[in-house]
């Protein structure tokens, strides 16, 4: 059963809604993959699931609850996490104080969850008293992504997590994601990186102008003809 | 040609690029690849005026340019563009490429009073330009969109455009594959190696985009840690074992099938 899913989407900033009848569906513990043209409303499509974008028509349910237009704040609650693109972390706090501010809505003791997130990124732990804004591109995405999950979330997402980095972190971000999701956390994420996001992917979705045009299986849409030669860059090797 | 020799340059404590020495051959397309955070940006900031060096110097076709701002440089021919896009997000996308081409004559008041048919004759041009500009890089569509409503990926697009707008014929790229759909982008590598060819444009492009960098570039400077650690065609630095260890990590051997 689904844990996440979006039917029939409208949405936008106000102004002509961008989303024009967008589908998604991510089911727990797999990797969902959004590609598509620049333009398309990739991120506006994750954007409306976590309440950033306005929802005019369709619904979303997460683990079966509806969540349409539900505020962010209270999406982190119920268990989704959400690492933006661009300016994601905080530049003057620690490695330690940004996964701390993820924690800010727990009671709890969250230094195990530290610990955890270090375990995951051993290039985080020797960083941990240095500010975010001194690391490199994928340090910098290591934390941001570290921060979602300091809420334990049933569900991360994540735009662009390898966009800017050099060939060596882009494997170890898409080792890391892999590793996430074999923990039991689901993983919905926009990548430019197409190929390579759809061979770590279960299900993959191509969205154009709006509209989800394909919706397959990771493999089944690296094969698709259609699929590879107008949004994958020609047909693969 | 770019020749840059010895160049430093610090913020406070830290030496984000250190005694950096490398050629930008004319004509050509060269790669400047490195980890993240290796000092590839600073490098392009320092050459391209936006920063001042603490040492070293950078010579423009034979000519001093060391410590020169950036439009002093840019009416020299030599531009760059950003890695986060800077588009001017309450101009529209035809306006953000038509603002580009420097000495407009509108811009002197006293033409744009009473010699307002060559102004309009210009504008003309120039719009013109922008139009075949926006049709090289599919943006017709959303020539009238208000820039700040793009997506990331379409920025970088204008971005580009405004770099073709711009009759600069020296052109430092900021990676500009990075958040650009494969489809696409393999249109805009077509694009550059268009212009480098046929209108004997110079570039030098940073990239992590390894089929990027595989098909444009003649030759690929390798940063690490601030310092230039070598130079080569693609072949050679990829077989490097130091660019292997500092850069490719451990799927060097298939980093030019590995997408992105």
């Amino acid at each position: 059963m689904s844990l996440l899913r979006a039917t029939g989407i409208h949405a936008g900033y106000g102004g002509a809604d961008i989303l024009r009848g967008a589908e998604l569906e991510v089911a727990a513990n797999e990797i969902a993959v959004i590609v598509g043209p620049n333009g398309a409303g990739k991120s506006t499509l994750m954007k409306a699931v976590f309440g950033l974008a306005a929802v005019h028509e369709g619904s979303i349910t997460f683990d079966g609850s509806a969540i349409t237009n539900h505020a962010p704040d209270r999406l982190v609650r119920g268990g989704l996490s959400y690492v933006p693109q661009e300016r994601n972390v905080f530049a003057s706090l620690t490695v330690s104080e940004n996964l701390d501010m993820g924690a800010f809505t727990r009671r709890d003791d969250t230094t195990a969850d530290r610990e955890r997130i270090f375990s995951i990124f051993p290039d985080l732990a020797d960083k941990r008293r240095q500010p975010a804004g001194q690391l490199s591109g994928g340090q910098r995405q290591m934390v941001a992504i570290g921060r979602a999950l300091m809420v334990r979330p049933r569900l991360l997402m994540l735009d662009e997590p390898t966009a800017g980095l050099s060939p060596k972190f882009v494997d170890q971000i898409f080792e890391r994601i892999a590793a996430i999701r074999d923990e039991g956390v689901a993983v919905l994420m926009v990548e430019q990186n197409a190929r390579r996001a759809l061979h770590a992917a279960d299900r993959g979705f191509v969205l154009v102008n709006g509209q989800t045009r394909f919706a397959d299986t990771g493999d089944a849409l690296l094969r698709n003809r259609e699929v590879a030669e107008a949004f994958l860059g020609g047909a693969g090797p | 040609m770019i020749e840059v020799r010895g160049l430093t340059r610090t913020f406070g404590g830290l030496v984000a690029v250190d005694d950096c020495s490398l050629d930008i051959a004319s004509g050509r397309i060269t790669g400047l690849i490195g980890p993240n955070g290796a000092g590839k940006t600073t490098l392009f900031n320092t050459i391209a005026g936006y920063f001042r060096p603490d040492s070293g110097t950078v010579r423009l076709d034979g000519v001093d340019v060391t410590g020169l701002p950036a439009h002093a440089l840019f009416h020299r021919g030599l531009m760059r563009t950003f890695q986060i896009p800077r588009v001017f997000d309450r101009m529209s996308v035809r306006e953000n490429l038509m603002v580009v081409p420097p000495g407009q004559r509108g811009e002197n008041m006293l033409a744009a009073w009473f010699a307002p048919r060559p102004v309009r004759a210009q504008d003309a041009d120039i719009s013109a330009r922008a139009d075949e500009v926006l049709t090289t890089l599919n943006l017709t569509a959303l020539a009238d969109a208000r820039a700040g409503n793009l997506s990331g990926g379409q920025k970088k697009l204008v971005e580009l455009g405004r770099a073709m707008m711009s009759g600069c014929r020296t052109i430092l790229l900021d990676e500009p594959g990075a958040g650009v759909n494969p489809t696409l982008l393999a249109e805009l590598a077509g694009h550059i190696e268009r212009l480098n060819r046929d209108s004997g444009y110079t570039f030098c492009i940073i990239e992590h985009n390894m089929d990027l960098v595989a098909r444009l570039c003649d030759r690929v400077v390798v940063m690490s840690e601030g310092r230039v650690l070598t130079a080569g065609t693609f072949d050679e630095v990829r077989a490097d074992p130091t660019v292997l260890d500092a850069y490719f990590g451990h799927t060097g051997r298939t980093a030019g099938a590995s997408g992105h």
